[in-house]
């Protein structure tokens, strides 16, 4: 072959390269996200072949796009054949799956279509897009309210600060730039895709428990302030939903999966809404890797998912009406926090609560980072025989559970073991 | 530069032998029989061809077609096409890889995987060659070792070791590196057009990925050690070098 034929090729690729480029920033992203949409929407998963020798795919190229455009034509064809529009689709190695995201006529129920495209061999599963809700009280004088008693935590942070644990924070979207949580988050990517408001009240409200910096002459301290902190956003504010944020299954699925990529420790979910298979099985795969997942409970709803999913650290406030001794208790009422618009402000829900332990989660494994499930359950309120009897929610005492992980007395020294009969 | 001497199989044999891993392969698309099962593939044009760091283009562009079949279960297989340029035989052809293997993806997310490949070039008939190997993958990383009993044609075995990494930077752009090592205690053939080591070849690479709906386009530096006995089949032209490709995925 002669020489010009390279340079011949030499600009084709650059023109590619150029198209490529201007073509990618030009791509719009789908914003599906409304309420009444994604209630009309499925999740069909195609398997995703695990990766293995190509000799085309050499040099360390992506597996993970090669074999997409086979399973986005499988999809496609299930969307005629079944009246559907596809509108998204996100890869999930965790699990082995292609999830299509497919929107249903309105004509037809969606459970119903996913029951269908279950029994289709070209379908590994196919469920209806479920929504969740972010657990926080949204009345606004409810934030009046007496505040919770501390954890000592300027004694903790004299042990432990989370330091690199990697925490992932599955919720609405953060506000980065805060004064009091700048330079406290390692990632933050969206996952709901919208680009609108990403700035919102439950996520900011949360990741200031979890990471907030301390010491600095403003607002709070966060838990964990040196833990290594990602902020997905997999919920978004809705207009139609009193303000609170909703997450649907692809987006919670999304995140999980990235996550998962990131290989973080520590999951804190603030969300509850029904079982969702997508989601359960994404959270096994956490659960086996030792990814510690702590959940909010819905207050009155026990089962709700995910704090009512094996393995997840189910989390609810004081004075909860919950009974049963699988679930923990944290500060969860009048908490200060940091709020959008570099504000801060008191918030209450179990949301809360769950990132009160996320945060003792991070420091707990800051101190043993192979610390096992069982361990970690029994570090933050042991069980014992009469709390099993009387099946109560047992309150996490932070003081005693860095003692009792780091083998040294973590706050007043001789209070540790009666902490836990604190009240939030 | 005098042709070295015929191998007893004759050019009939070779695509026999070929043509036999197509069948296997093809049966067990249809054994495998579900309607899970994948085919696909990739159509690439390469600025030039590097077979684990060495040119198989003599440094010219390259033109390829993977195509990958994968069941349900785990079982894949598939056929690999890529124009070469043989300085040795002052001619060109192309290079037929069939290969099958068997992969599994633990809840750990590592996936393991052996299978077996058969390579045929037919701008240089001795080089023909067969090859077992076992890989794993982890998340953007993946390794595989390889054994030959007789790598391109060499009357001596060889084993070839590689770990891959393909980071994702953005979510359309990919770091990609590669790292290399081939054992070979093969001697140089008196028809080597150039001087040839016969010890351990490394080669590597570094460069960018970037993806765009079917399109994926690849800008790397590719490198290896030194020439070596072991790719009786390449030219005299450069060993390290940029290359550019581009792939559409089907």
């Amino acid at each position: 072959m002669i020489a010009w034929h390279r340079w011949l090729l030499v600009p084709l690729l650059g023109a590619c390269v150029a198209a490529c480029a201007a073509a990618g920033s030009e791509a719009t992203v789908s914003e599906s996200y409304g309420d009444e949409a994604v209630e009309r929407q499925l999740l069909v998963m195609v398997r995703m072949p695990p990766v293995h020798f190509r000799p085309d795919v050499a040099y360390g190229s992506s597996y993970v796009r090669v074999g997409q455009q086979a399973r986005r034509k499988i999809a496609q064809a299930l969307a005629t054949e079944y009246g559907l529009t596809v509108i998204d689709n996100w890869p999930m190695p965790a699990i082995g799956v292609d999830c299509f995201v497919m929107q249903a006529p309105d004509n037809v129920s969606p459970a119903r279509l996913a029951e269908r495209l279950s029994a289709d061999p070209r379908v590994e599963s196919a469920q209806a897009v479920n929504l969740f809700r972010a657990l926080a009280y949204n009345d606004p004088l409810y934030t009046l309210q007496p505040s919770a008693t501390e954890w000592h935590l300027s004694e903790l942070h004299r042990i432990t600060t989370g330091r690199r644990v990697r925490v992932a924070q599955v919720d609405s979207g953060v506000e980065i730039d805060h004064p009091d949580l700048v330079g406290q988050i390692a990632v933050s990517r969206d996952f709901v895709g919208s680009g609108i408001g990403s700035t919102e009240r439950h996520g900011t409200a949360v990741a200031g428990i979890i990471a907030a910096r301390p010491d600095n002459g403003i607002g709070i301290a966060g838990i964990a302030p040196e833990a290594h902190f990602l902020a997905l956003r997999a919920c978004w504010e809705a207009a139609g939903a009193d303000g609170r944020a909703l997450c649907s299954s692809f987006t919670l699925a999304k995140a999980l999966q990235f996550a998962l990529e990131q290989n973080v420790e520590v999951i804190n979910l603030s969300v509850g809404g029904p079982r969702d298979r997508l989601l359960e099985r994404l959270l096994d795969v956490a659960l086996s890797r030792g990814v510690t997942v702590v959940g909010a409970v819905q207050p009155g709803v026990s089962d709700g998912f995910p704090a009512s999913h094996h393995g997840v650290l189910a989390i609810v406030t004081g004075g909860a009406q919950d009974s049963s001794a699988d679930l923990l208790v944290a500060p969860g009422r009048d908490v200060p926090t940091t709020l959008p618009g570099r504000k801060w402000g008191l918030v209450s829900g179990s949301s809360f609560a769950a990132a009160h332990v996320t945060g003792l989660v991070a420091l707990l494994r800051a101190l043993s980072p192979g610390l096992q499930p069982q361990q970690l359950r029994q570090a933050l309120a042991p069980q014992t025989l009469s709390s099993l009897a009387t099946d109560q929610p047992l309150i996490v005492d932070a003081c005693a559970a860095v003692a009792r992980t780091a083998g040294t007395c973590a706050c007043a020294c001789g209070t540790a073991g009666h902490a836990g009969l604190q009240g939030w | 530069m005098p042709a070295p001497a015929a191998r007893r199989d004759t050019p009939g044999c070779r695509a026999g032998k070929f043509g036999v891993a197509g069948v296997l392969g093809l049966a067990l698309f249809w054994c495998a029989g579900t309607v899970f099962a994948q085919l696909s593939g990739t159509l690439s044009v390469l600025s030039d061809y590097r077979y684990r760091g060495i040119s198989l283009s003599d440094n010219e562009p390259a033109f390829q077609l993977g195509l990958t079949y994968d069941d349900a279960l785990g079982w894949y297989a598939g056929a690999f096409v890529s124009t070469v340029e043989s300085a040795l035989y002052e001619t060109h052809g192309v290079q037929a890889i069939a290969f099958a293997g068997y992969a599994w993806r633990m809840t750990s997310g590592l996936t393991v995987e052996a299978g077996a490949d058969y390579s045929v070039v037919t701008a240089a008939p001795r080089f023909d060659y067969t090859e077992i190997y076992a890989g794993f993958a982890f998340q953007n990383i993946t390794g595989r070792v390889y054994y030959s009993p007789r790598y391109f044609g060499s009357d001596s075995p060889a084993v070839y070791g590689e770990l891959n990494l393909a980071q994702p930077l953005q979510d359309n752009i990919q770091l990609l590196a590669h790292i290399g090592i081939l054992g070979s205690s093969a001697k140089p053939s008196y028809y080597m057009p150039y001087p040839a080591s016969s010890g351990a070849v490394i080669d590597g690479a570094v460069g960018i990925g970037m993806t765009w709906q079917s399109f994926n386009l690849q800008l790397s530096w590719v490198g290896v050690n030194h020439a070596s006995s072991a790719y009786g089949v390449t030219g005299t032209g450069n060993r390290n070098g940029v290359v550019a490709s581009l792939s559409y995925a089907f």
